[in-house]
């Protein structure tokens, strides 16, 4: 074969180039069309990758954070509590389990949920602590008002 | 008394402390087939859990304390944990820090931790290496600024051999540590 | 969505054959060291197996040592485990105590770890063990036969307080302070 012209403008950059080139198409494989095959796209979609990734290492930490107190409060709702009842209550009986735990419990042990609610009720109650949120107190109709006055008797005579 | 058993979920919560703190239970009963009287006191409370810690029916959990992170952990589970651990390979391990451990029909809650000689959890460190390799990459565009660096995070892997809860409630644990 | 062109796959913690329930087998199976008998990228290599070899083969029983001195090849070692995976590991000038360092790693894995990006860092067959949530389980099972609408369930009982009954309390608490106060 006789070529008449010489080919212009290509020159190797380097013995090298394949393989630095070969560590981003690596990345690249699952992106699709000049993505997936052109050097100068998938270096500029690579990028962007890695940056988003390292950035959502601590999101995802945040967002499994606001995942477990949604849980924890749903649960709680159907006990008739606070997600802030709820912790203030464990927080004063010296409870430390921490969120992942309480939504673990939540999900896949409801008794033992029920019964941290109630500690908490309970010890927030011991404590004078009303935060007004509890819709279930004593209503006109269910008062037993002997009931709460010995309530307040014992409150005032510190009986426990 | 399986028939019993099985009407009755009752769940009766002791709040342990080394410092003797307020005792307070929680009793939900739902279905009730018999009318058995639920136990109200405390003393009642506690010879019925330990009547059920001694008759051992179902699957024990915990929740543990372990690196700084809290697992819930049954008997054969695995863990990995991250971060370094001296304990290597093939070692017997028992987590002491037991925040809360609970059966079906009763759980007993730390604050903060029960009673050291009451659950027993005990692992095994079945494997150490390291993580995948964690890319971290930072780029601020049209600034000419691109640093990427690389970490691998030691991984230990654990299988929890069993999860026992020892003793009666009440009782001084013998000699533990 | 496939998982066969990421550069990294994702999976869950296993541990082959029910390890560490019963009996705990170390997972490492064979270890071939490659190494040359002259060059000075293997200098540390040679060193180890010089100083460290026996010890290893020793202590270890359960790994099969294979050497295997290559002439002008750079210096490697490839680990099998019981699982299957191999894993290849250049040492090229690498020192003694790197060596050692890398040589326990690849002993107490359990298979090619840094493969597999884990999604979870635990693994249970026993989920739950009262039973997980359901939307029925804190329900009254009286509901399954009751008649709706019906007045008990229907009830609004989650008001909060009204005016009239706080009334009411502190009259009620009056009069006690004024029975005391009598006395």
């Amino acid at each position: 074969m006789v070529f008449l012209s010489v080919v212009n403008f290509t020159r190797s950059r380097g013995p090298d180039e394949f393989w630095r080139k070969r560590r981003i198409f690596r990345l690249a494989a699952h992106y699709i069309g000049r993505s997936r095959n052109c050097y100068s796209i998938a270096v500029r979609n690579v990028h962007r990758a890695l940056a988003y990734a390292t950035k959502a290492r601590k999101l995802k930490k945040q967002d499994m954070i606001d995942l477990w107190n949604t849980r924890i409060t749903a649960a709680c709702e159907q006990h008739n509590i606070t997600y802030y009842t709820l912790k203030e209550g464990l927080d004063r009986a010296n409870i430390m389990l921490d969120r992942k735990s309480l939504s673990d419990l939540a999900s896949w042990e409801p008794r033992t949920f029920e019964c941290l609610a109630a500690v908490a009720k309970q010890k927030v109650e011991y404590d004078g602590f009303n935060d007004g949120t509890d819709k279930n107190r004593p209503t006109g109709t269910n008062l037993k008002l002997k009931d709460v006055m010995l309530e307040a008797w014992l409150k005032e005579n510190k009986k426990f | 008394m399986s028939v019993i058993r099985a009407g009755l979920q009752r769940i009766t919560n002791i709040i342990r402390n080394g410092s003797g703190g307020i005792l307070s239970r929680f009793i939900t009963n739902s279905a009730l087939i018999e009318n058995k009287t639920v136990p109200q006191t405390p003393k009642e409370v506690i010879s019925a859990c330990n009547k059920l810690i001694e008759e051992n029916a179902s699957r024990n959990f915990a929740i543990v304390h372990l690196l700084g992170k809290q697992w819930r952990v049954t008997d054969g589970d695995l863990l990995v944990v991250e971060g370094y651990w001296p304990p290597n390979i093939g070692d017997k391990i028992t987590l002491d820090k037991v925040l809360l451990a609970a059966t079906k029909d009763f759980s007993l809650i730390g604050r903060p931790l029960v009673q050291p000689g009451l659950v027993t959890v005990t692992a095994t460190v079945i494997s150490k290496g390291l993580s995948h390799t964690r890319t971290h990459f930072k780029k601020k565009r049209r600034k000419q600024y691109m640093r990427i660096n690389f970490q691998r995070a030691e991984q230990t892997m654990l299988r929890i051999n069993s999860v026992n809860i020892a003793s009666k409630i009440n009782e001084p644990s013998k000699n533990v540590f | 969505m496939s998982n066969s062109n990421l550069f990294l796959k994702s999976g869950f913690i296993r541990a082959p054959l029910q390890n560490g329930v019963g009996r705990f087998v170390p997972q490492l199976q064979r270890i071939v060291l490659k190494f040359c008998k002259s060059n000075g990228s293997s200098r540390g290599l040679r060193d180890f197996i010089e100083q460290d070899l026996v010890d290893f083969a020793k202590q270890n029983p359960s790994v099969v040592v294979y050497l295997k001195p290559r002439r002008h090849r750079g210096p490697v070692i490839v680990a099998e485990y019981l699982n299957g995976d191999r894993v290849w590991m250049g040492m090229h000038n690498k020192t003694h105590s790197e060596i050692t360092k890398w040589i326990e790693v690849l002993r107490t894995q359990q298979g090619d770890i840094a493969s597999l990006r884990l999604r979870k860092y635990q693994y249970t067959d026993y989920p739950s063990v009262q039973g997980p949530w359901t939307p029925f389980t804190f329900k009254d099972p009286e509901l399954n036969t009751a008649k709706l609408p019906d007045p008990k369930y229907g009830a609004n009982n989650r008001l909060p307080m009204t005016a009239t009954e706080k009334l009411r309390l502190m009259f009620e608490k009056q009069k006690l302070n004024d029975v005391n106060t009598a006395e």
